[in-house]
């Protein structure tokens, strides 16, 4: 029976044992072969399968001749040669469809970056070189997906093979002949996912509407507070409206009334005080007329001293009433006259606040600039602002990108993550870098109308070290030449993400103010911008224009509209429109500085500044200033009018109070005479009773005389000093004048109520 | 609750059924890696290809994730004539084994990358272009492969001389038990083996 190849050639016992039994692994299957052995003459050993063997044996033969054949060798050949297949294929095929796979790789990295359609056609990579180059590259705008955001002609792009043997892109140069921006596309360039999304407005648009708003609040200020004011003043009115405000009426309404009841109290006190001194003076009259001397009885002069006596406590009390009064109504007429002072201090203020009801001095916070640019600044800034934002995104995302792609790899069971250890090795370097690309739009670089350069643009600049810096200079007879620069900054620590400076020169515009008559300005426009995009979000930022070659179309359309009541505010709207006119007629440049702040919420601030405004508003100032002195003037009057009234109740109130004041003093002098004379009158009495008192001592003494010699002529001065012991030391004595009888108390006088 | 339109979308969705697809076959390849290796283990076939196959699913398993290193011993394994099966049962068994020895491979890998003497060495190699990519310089990485390679040696032996064993004493005696045989011959061990069959000459493509 026919063996296996295997088993066909004899083999010597070591050669068997060597070559077949040892790769006979099971015992069993050893015996088997064992047992179908037979041993040749030469002493070499061959398997034979007997005649009459069942076929079983055969096949069981057939199968280990295979077996051990298979486990001859370490190196599986097919195998191998299956990899060498495998690999060639790949590579082969790599090579082949190396331009699809690259076009393929950069659609889907620029989709990934600025989430909208891209499209690369001619696309040759050459991995020997690391270069890159396609005929035309388009990526359209998410915002708008009809249109592309940019579109690249011819371009060549060099890579460093080193840095993409350590999987990281680093793009050298890329160089880029031809580019254009916002053109037109056929087909919509929203990614699927993107589709389904609602996005009705951009930033752009966003900002837009902040802009018109603010303008509008700038327009509404200026037409508002200057010439609006000039048109609805009508000053006899105002004056009547305010009369009832100011502070002169409050305070003589309030004096009024108090003042009165003092004047009243103080005149009835001082009626009293006078009925009461006439008294007086009526009973002091038969004191003026005695002569004491004719007065021979002492009990006469008694008398008159008892009536003085009784008297002299109520020319005290009128005196003392009479000086209080005075006192009172002096009091008074200060008060009188700090009201007085008051009053004028409140008819200047009074004054100064009809004079400002009149107030015509143009708004500092409006601007003919703000009217005439608004509108165009409003979109260019938008612009600006739309442009920022989307390089944001753009960078944002390359950034993102990066981070996302550093996630742990997936595993069955969860692993530690370990530690890497870092070595002194390359510079590490982000995924993705373009150390420079350069746009130039023409053939020579001379006669360019487009150069651009972009520098260090990564997916981590952090690690890069460095911000992306950016130059455009784009020479056309429209737009006109425009040079910019910029710096984009997405590392940790920096404050401005974006900064874009540079100058825009020749640029071709017209602008429709609509306004004051100016139905348009041409010209061409030159601005220096400034803008810078904090990360806290929104844009801020200063733009200096100045529109040359200005050529206004201006129409007479208002016509007289005044309403107040001075001839010369007739038509201050037409006023202004001639001098707007004048001053657009006369100037060839025109300037304006914006200042604009957009907040991280979208909020917009813009302010724009013109040297024509200082133009138009010091010959509307000199105009407004005229009318307004007019105004001013006519305002005091009326003021002057309304309040001459109250002043001159204050006058009187004051002139009364004085007349009290002076009579009250005359009735203090005449209480005062009274009361002298009542005292020397009762001084000249007393004396009189002394006088008479003597006389009648003297005669006693002398009729003593007569009637004892020895009586000394005069009477001694002390006692005897025998006389001094006997007599006490407290004499009764001598009985006086009989005292003064009580006098009634006089009626008392009522004080006035202060 | 869950609108039956959906449902019945969802449920005959392809990627329902390439997840059920995927699920079972995940749960299958294990156990036809385990048949295998029995078939193997009872097969005039070199102990020295399972033996190899098992260590290199050893080394495989105590790499983090689909590394390099983990790509290279598997071309290696393919190329080799070692039991694929055996290298894949291993590398499946010990990857649940292997979070345990994270920490021990931690730390060996950070001794050999921290040791001064190799520093140099490592540096050099990690200034060349694509080896950083093989994350060498990971601690669990490099301990993982150096303790593989260590621990490679006696898994091997250990295994080679078990399938010895199993062949020359014990195959014989565990074939002719009763309940082996009474086992092997039962109809639904018959039916079950059947099905396998179906079902791994279905997969064997994929």
């Amino acid at each position: 029976m026919k063996v296996p190849k295997l088993f066909q050639k004899p083999y010597t016992r070591v050669e068997w044992e060597k070559k077949i039994l040892k790769r006979v692994y099971l015992p069993k299957e050893r015996e088997f072969l064992a047992s179908l052995l037979r041993e040749e003459p030469d002493g070499k050993v061959r398997l034979e399968i007997p005649e009459d063997a069942p076929p079983e044996t055969r096949k069981r033969v057939e199968r280990l001749a295979k077996e051990i054949r298979s486990n001859r060798g370490v190196v599986s050949l097919p195998k191998v040669v299956v990899l060498i297949v495998l690999v060639a294929g790949i590579a082969g095929t790599y090579y082949f469809l190396r331009n699809q796979l690259a076009e393929r790789a950069m659609v889907a990295a620029l989709e990934g970056v600025f989430q909208a359609r891209a499209e690369v056609e001619g696309v040759e990579f050459n991995p020997f070189e690391g270069r890159i180059s396609w005929k035309k590259l388009t990526v359209a705008d998410k915002d708008r997906p009809m249109r592309n955001l940019f579109e690249l002609g011819p371009s060549v792009t060099d890579l460093d093979l080193a840095a993409l043997l350590r999987g990281r892109v680093l793009i050298e140069e890329l160089r880029v002949e031809g580019i254009q921006w916002n053109t037109e596309r056929k087909t919509s360039g929203a990614l699927p996912e993107r589709e389904k999304e609602k996005s009705t407005e951009s930033g752009t648009g966003k900002a837009v509407e902040q802009v018109v708003k603010g303008a509008e609040t700038a327009f509404q200020s200026l037409s508002a507070k200057g010439m609006e004011a000039l048109k609805g003043i009508d000053v006899e009115a105002l004056v009547k409206e305010q009369v009832e405000k100011l502070e002169t009426t409050r305070l003589v309404r309030e004096s009024e009334s108090r003042w009165k009841e003092k004047e009243q109290a103080l005149r009835a006190s001082a009626q009293n005080l006078t009925g009461e001194l006439e008294k007086i003076g009526g009973e002091v009259a038969s004191f003026r007329t005695l002569d004491f001397r004719n007065l021979t009885k002492p009990e006469e002069i008694l008398s008159t001293v008892q009536r003085a006596e009784a008297l002299i406590p109520r020319v005290k009390q009128a005196r003392d009433t009479a000086t209080s009064l005075e006192k009172e109504a002096r009091l008074g007429l200060e008060e009188l006259k700090i009201l007085k002072k008051n009053l004028e201090d409140a008819v200047k203020k009074d004054m100064d606040y009809a004079e400002s009801l009149v107030s015509l001095a143009p708004s500092e916070a409006a601007s003919l600039a703000e009217l005439f640019f608004t509108s165009y600044a409003k979109e260019q800034l938008g612009t600006w602002y739309g442009y920022g934002e989307k390089a944001l995104q753009i960078a944002e995302s390359l950034k993102r990108r990066e981070s996302a792609e550093e996630k742990p790899p997936k595993t069955l069971v969860r692993r530690s993550s370990g530690r890497n250890i870092p070595f002194p090795g390359p510079k590490p370097l982000p995924r993705f870098t373009l150390r420079q690309a350069t746009v130039s739009v023409g053939k020579a670089p001379s006669s360019s109308p487009f150069t651009g350069e972009l520098r260090d643009l990564s997916s981590n600049p952090d690690l890069l070290g460095k911000p992306t810096l950016w130059k455009g200079r784009w020479e056309s007879p429209n737009p006109g030449k425009i040079d910019l620069e910029g710096k984009m900054d997405l590392r940790k620590e920096s404050a401005t993400i974006l900064e874009v400076s540079g100058r825009v020169e020749h640029v071709p515009i017209k602008i429709e103010p609509k306004t004051f008559g100016v139905q348009s300005i041409e010209g061409k426009l030159r601005t220096d911008l400034n803008l810078l995009f904090p990360k806290s979000g929104g844009m801020d930022g200063t733009v200096q224009a100045l529109l040359q070659e200005i050529k206004p179309q201006v129409v007479k359309e208002s016509s007289s509209t005044g309403s107040g009541g001075v001839a010369s505010l007739a038509a201050p709207t037409r006023v202004l429109e001639d001098l707007v006119h004048r001053v657009l007629q006369e100037t060839k440049e025109m300037d304006a500085t914006v200042a604009v702040r957009v907040s991280s919420t979208g909020k917009t601030d813009l302010s724009i500044r013109s040297g024509i405004d200082k133009t138009v508003k010091s010959a509307l100032a000199a105009y407004l200033r005229e009318e307004e002195k007019k105004l001013k003037e006519r305002a005091r009057e009326e003021v002057r009018k309304q309040l001459s009234s109250y002043l001159s109740k204050n006058e009187t109130l004051r002139k009364g109070w004085e007349e009290i004041e002076k009579s009250l003093g005359g009735k203090v002098t005449d209480a005062s005479a009274y009361q002298k004379l009542l005292e020397d009158k009762k001084k000249e009495a007393e004396q009189r009773i002394d006088a008479l008192k003597k006389e009648a001592a003297d005669r006693l003494l002398k009729e003593a005389q007569k009637l004892a010699p020895q009586i000394p002529s005069e009477l001694p001065k002390e006692l005897p000093k025998e006389l001094q012991k006997e007599i006490p030391k407290e004499l009764p004595k001598t009985p006086s004048l009989p005292s003064t009888p009580s006098v009634p108390k006089p009626p008392s006088i009522p004080k006035p109520k202060l | 609750m869950v609108n039956p339109i959906v449902r019945e979308r969802y449920v005959f969705s392809p990627s329902f059924l390439a997840g059920t697809f995927l699920y079972w076959y995940a749960i299958g390849m294990p156990l036809k890696w385990i048949v295998k290796v029995f078939t193997v283990l009872n097969a005039n076939r070199r102990p020295g290809e399972v033996a190899v196959g098992m260590a290199l699913g050893f080394v495989m398993a105590l790499q983090p994730g689909f590394t390099f290193f983990r790509a290279i011993l598997l071309g290696i394994t393919f190329l080799l004539k070692v039991h694929f099966p055996s290298a894949l049962l291993a590398l499946f068994l010990f990857s649940f084994l292997a979070p345990l020895l994270d920490h021990l491979l931690d730390l060996a890998g950070g001794l050999i990358l921290t040791s001064p003497a190799l520093s140099p060495f490592w540096s050099t190699l990690y200034a060349l272009p694509l080896l950083p990519l093989t994350r060498f310089h990971n601690t669990v990485v490099m301990g993982g492969l150096a303790v593989g390679i260590i621990l490679a040696v006696p898994v091997y032996l250990l295994v080679r001389l078990l399938i010895r064993l199993y062949r020359e004493k014990l195959r014989e005696t565990i074939a002719e038990l009763p309940v082996v045989k009474a086992f092997l011959k039962a109809p639904l061990v018959v039916r079950i083996e059947g099905w396998l069959r179906k079902i791994f000459s279905l997969t064997e493509g994929v």
